[in-house]
């Protein structure tokens, strides 16, 4: 009775780790479209203003954290996928 | 200065190495110890071939031009990997279902195994890629030429592509087409191209550390250069940067060459999940020099140096001549691995969906008559890439070279990407078809021919300086660079806003608008749901195909070995012995997947069709099983209302027996009855005829047994005449004599001629009779005085008394005769129309008993009918004559 409660609990936490898996692997890309289409909201230098711009040196380092960051993300993801063969589904 | 010969020699050595490593490969796989190829690793290492010349050297000259937006070239296929889960599983996952050897088979095979769909991706994947290898020959040329310079020229420019395009030729042939794989997957190539990853990832890197801590002060000092450089601002377009994104996202599932290292040659799923990280740190990696390489290039080197060979002449302007050949390495590596893998999988595109298909059907029953069906596809591949390297080699001739890299690079990206649309709509829109994906494509090519890829000749070249000035035909709106009048976009953003926009939209329209056939359906629900293992729709059925000839066609198309070792497995796996498994449609199923690794999906699914001839079963065939089985069902439904048809005529037939039976048995007592009535008038007229003859008779007698015999002879005579009239009237061989009467004068001439008034009263209603029919008065009259007579006869009352009724009714006239006497019984009434039916003893008959049935048939014979009345407390007969 006690084993068969436990299975049942295990199922469970078997199939809701699968769905979180899953929503992370769908919403990772949708992260990573966001935040590497930030930039395009920065201020840029014009003639008027030639100060306020972004510098290129502070875009080049945003842009690989964001980078490494969602290889990370993508490198726990990969791991947790095969680890638990949620993608042999 | 680094001399060319040694450059040249140390190439060669290189491209040695590298046959070396595809054939020791090769080898290895064969031996069945390729198992380590087939890491997560070597794939990973293997999408490198997205990481070009224009990556290797481009990407820094893009950077010196326009800062950062190099990237969006990187970010794209970062955002494409990490959300394989999405899109990059299913492909993987369909592809092995379905067998896919290329991008055109991916599309031929979801919209039905189209032959047509297939062609016209893989004519787009041509013009797409043909420019991308001229740059690749370019990019070798220019780096060769760098080292070339002040030395003397031993070689030119162009004999430096040829050589190029010739040797890349001959490595492509020997590995690529060596033999037809059914998974179509290449051990010697991918290990080759994925060591020529490292190389150039090294090569990078090397210059790149080499620049920032060998030329600059660290990473601290080239970020302070970097901020005192043209590119210090962050100056990128929304546009360009949201543009450039998705186009390379997209042309990254796209490109065939893509396609082909990521999709087909993908052994496993699982490897997907390593490369989702591990290919974007490729990535990273060989940009993260870039923008260093490019800022300390513009520092460095003097004005108007060419920035896209910045990887190579910082080295040499240093005098770091080993690095220098590494680099230079690293940029043949980039260029060699891009044209190798594009050649290969164009080669498999344009054998399967171009040359197949029309060697097939000029051959008609090709594949089950004689012929090597395996060495026409490597032929015709090998040939493929031949022409596709002379292709490349007659575009970097025409086009001079002049065009900077990443603008030849982006013409290509946006020419492939107009297969997206219609690729995702394939597996994820089930509504989708094959109208839909040609006018998608076809609007797509048309769009991006006309706003990007004619223009980039240049003006009057492909297209007039006065078209490009006020668009076609003088149509303002139709500017290739203002589309609908739209100016001021970038001309790239311009022309894939556009391309696929419009694109999209005839896809959908033309996916909407139409009707998927039969197997298009089936192949819809086979890709949308990839996902669900069910077993397969479409399927072959256990038929006439004999093993046999099925081993030897797959012989024929993947080799003797690779065939035999398919068919034991199948064999085993059926639990039999030998080469020979039965022909299951499970079997059929995994022999046809098996083929369109090799020929292509539609090729395939013909051959096998070809072979299994009836027996294969496709939704179409099914459509046309269900025609015959609804026809089928027509016949039977005939069958049907036949056999109904014939249980009636049976039963007529049954009846009419039953009536013929009775007619005999009436007969039999008829001419039994006849004998009787024939017989008792001859016996009396033999004895007394006897009589007469004895000498001794009294003459007082002799007069009276002559009278008798007379009246005897009388009675035959009309009995005889009674019979032939009956005879006559049942055969309907009667003449009858019609024409108007007066009822009144027929009755009048019957009770005249039936001589009964002293027997009995006949009582009449002259008003009544005074009516005119037309009739047989001869024969109604002969029925009347019948009537009458029989009446006089057989009416017992005291004072007998006949009534004769006329009765007018709109449709008939009755004459009813209705005696006093005691009538007929109930028994009797129905026989008394019969022959020599009498209701009363023989004797007081006097007749024949023929009366009423001779009545009977005259008032039918004129169409009337005769019938007793009962009820009338007296005999009763209603005469009806019909009305004319």
């Amino acid at each position: 009775m006690n084993g068969k409660h436990d299975q049942t609990l295990k199922r469970a936490a078997t199939a809701s780790r699968g769905q979180r898996v899953t929503d992370s692997a769908l919403i990772l890309p949708l992260v990573g479209i966001i935040l590497f289409l930030l930039p395009i909201m920065w201020p840029r230098s014009s003639d008027l203003d030639p100060v306020a711009g972004t510098a290129t040196s502070t875009a080049l380092i945003y842009l690989f954290v964001v980078w490494a960051g969602l290889i990370c993300c993508a490198l726990g993801l990969a791991f947790v996928i095969k680890r638990f063969g949620v993608g042999r589904r | 200065m680094l001399s060319l010969d040694l450059l040249i020699f140390v190439s060669l050595i290189y491209v040695a190495f590298l046959f070396g490593v595809a054939f020791w490969a090769e080898r290895a796989s064969d031996a069945g110890r390729g198992g380590w190829m087939r890491t997560p690793l070597i794939y990973t290492l293997s999408l490198s071939i997205y990481c070009t010349a224009w990556t290797f050297y481009g990407a820094v000259g893009f950077a010196a031009r326009s800062g950062l937006e190099f990237l969006t070239i990187y970010l794209g296929p970062t955002v494409v990997l990490i959300g394989w889960w999405l899109i990059l599983r299913r492909l993987v996952r369909i592809a092995r279902a379905e067998r896919i050897t290329s991008i055109a088979d991916l599309l031929s095979s979801r919209f039905g195994k189209s032959a047509l769909l297939g062609g016209l991706v893989t004519v787009m994947a041509v013009v797409g890629t043909t420019p991308y290898i001229a740059l690749q020959l370019q990019s070798v040329t220019t780096s060769i030429s760098v080292f070339a310079k002040g030395t003397q020229n031993i070689l030119s420019s162009t004999n430096i592509a040829l050589w190029t395009a010739a040797g890349l030729a001959v490595f492509t042939i020997v590995f690529g087409t060596r033999n037809l794989d059914v998974n179509e997957r290449h051990s010697g190539v991918v290990m080759a191209i994925a060591v020529e990853a490292i190389v150039k990832l090294l090569a990078l890197l090397a210059v790149g550390v080499f620049v920032v801590w060998g030329l600059a002060g660290g990473a601290g000092d080239v970020l302070a250069r970097i901020d005192a450089s043209p590119i210090a601002q962050w100056e990128v377009s929304t546009g360009r940067w949201i543009g450039l994104t998705f186009l390379s996202a997209a042309a990254f599932l796209c490109l065939p060459r893509m396609f082909q290292v990521m999709v087909v040659e993908n052994s496993q799923e699982s490897h997907l999940a390593t490369a989702s990280w591990a290919f974007p740190l490729y990535l990273l990696l060989m940009s993260l020099f870039v923008i260093p390489i490019a800022v300390v290039g513009l520092d460095i080197l003097p004005a108007g140096s060419n920035p896209d060979l910045f990887v190579l002449t910082l080295p040499l302007s240093a005098e770091q001549n080993g690095l220098a050949m590494l680099a230079f390495l690293g940029g043949f590596s980039s260029a060699t691995s891009m044209v190798i893998v594009a050649a290969i999988a164009l080669s498999t595109m344009i054998s399967n969906h171009i040359v197949t298909p029309i060697w097939l059907r000029a051959r008609g029953q090709g594949a089950t008559i004689s012929g090597d069906v395996r060495s026409v596809v490597l032929t015709s591949r090998r040939i493929s890439i031949i022409g596709i390297l002379t292709l490349g080699y007659l575009y970097y001739r025409i086009s001079g070279g002049g065009a900077a890299l990443a603008s030849i690079g982006l013409i290509s990206f946006a020419g492939i990407a107009q297969i997206l649309p219609v690729m995702l709509g394939g597996i994820f829109w089930q509504g989708a078809t094959k109208i839909g994906a040609l006018a998608g494509l076809i609007c797509g090519l048309v769009v991006w021919s006309y706003t990007m890829f004619l223009p980039s000749f240049g003006p009057e070249v492909l297209i007039s300086q006065e078209s490009i000035d006020h668009g076609l035909w003088g149509v303002h709106w139709l500017r290739p660079t203002a589309l609908f009048g739209i100016e001021g976009l970038d001309p790239v953003v311009h022309a894939v806003f556009w391309s696929i926009l419009l694109n999209s939209f005839a896809f959908v329209a033309g996916s909407i608008l139409s009707r998927p056939s039969p197997l298009e359906r089936v192949q819809a629900v086979q890709f949308i749901s990839a996902f669900d293992s069910g077993p397969s729709a479409r399927g072959w059925q256990r038929g006439a195909t004999d093993a046999e000839d099925l081993l030897s066609m797959a012989q024929r198309i993947i080799g003797a070995a690779q065939a035999q070792n398919l068919f034991r497995t199948a064999a085993q796996r059926q639990g039999k012995q030998g080469y020979l498994p039965d022909p299951t449609p499970q079997f059929l199923e995994t022999l046809e997947r098996g083929l369109a690794g090799s020929v292509g999906a539609a090729t395939a699914h013909a051959m096998l069709g070809q072979m299994a001839g009836g027996s294969s079963v496709t939704v179409e065939d099914l459509m046309a099983v269900a025609d015959e089985t609804a026809q089928i069902m027509e016949y039977s439904n005939q069958l049907e209302a036949k056999s109904g048809e014939l249980t009636t005529t049976a039963r007529k037939l049954r009846d009419a027996n039953e009536k013929l039976t009775k007619l005999s048995i009436q007969k039999d007592a008829f001419l039994t009855q006849i004998s009787h009535e024939l017989r008792t008038p001859m016996t009396s007229i033999r004895a007394f005829s006897e009589i007469l003859q004895d000498p001794d008779l009294s003459d007082g007698d002799r007069p009276k047994y002559a009278r008798i015999i007379e009246d005897e002879t009388q009675r035959l005579t009309r009995l005889l005449d009674d019979l032939l009239d009956l005879s006559v009237l049942e055969n309907g061989q009667v003449s009858l004599e019609l024409r108007q009467a007066r009822l009144r004068d027929i009755l009048d001439r019957a009770q005249a001629s039936a001589n009964v008034d002293k027997h009995i009263r006949i009582r009449r209603s002259a008003g009544r009779e005074d009516i005119f029919i037309l009739t047989d008065p001869d024969r109604l009259t002969q029925v009347f005085i019948n009537l009458m007579a029989n009446a006089a006869k057989y009416c017992e009352a005291q004072q007998p008394e006949l009534r004769v009724i006329v009765t007018e009714t709109p449709s008939a006239i009755t004459v009813d005769f209705i005696d006093n006497g005691v009538g007929v019984g109930k028994a009797h009434q129905d026989m008394i129309f019969e022959k020599f039916a009498r209701a009363s003893d023989h004797s007081k008959a006097g007749g024949a008993g023929l009366g009423l049935a001779i009545c009977r048939e005259i008032i039918s014979n004129l169409g009337g009918q005769i019938s007793y009345l009962p009820g009338q407390r007296g005999a009763a007969f209603r005469v009806s004559l019909p009305r004319d």
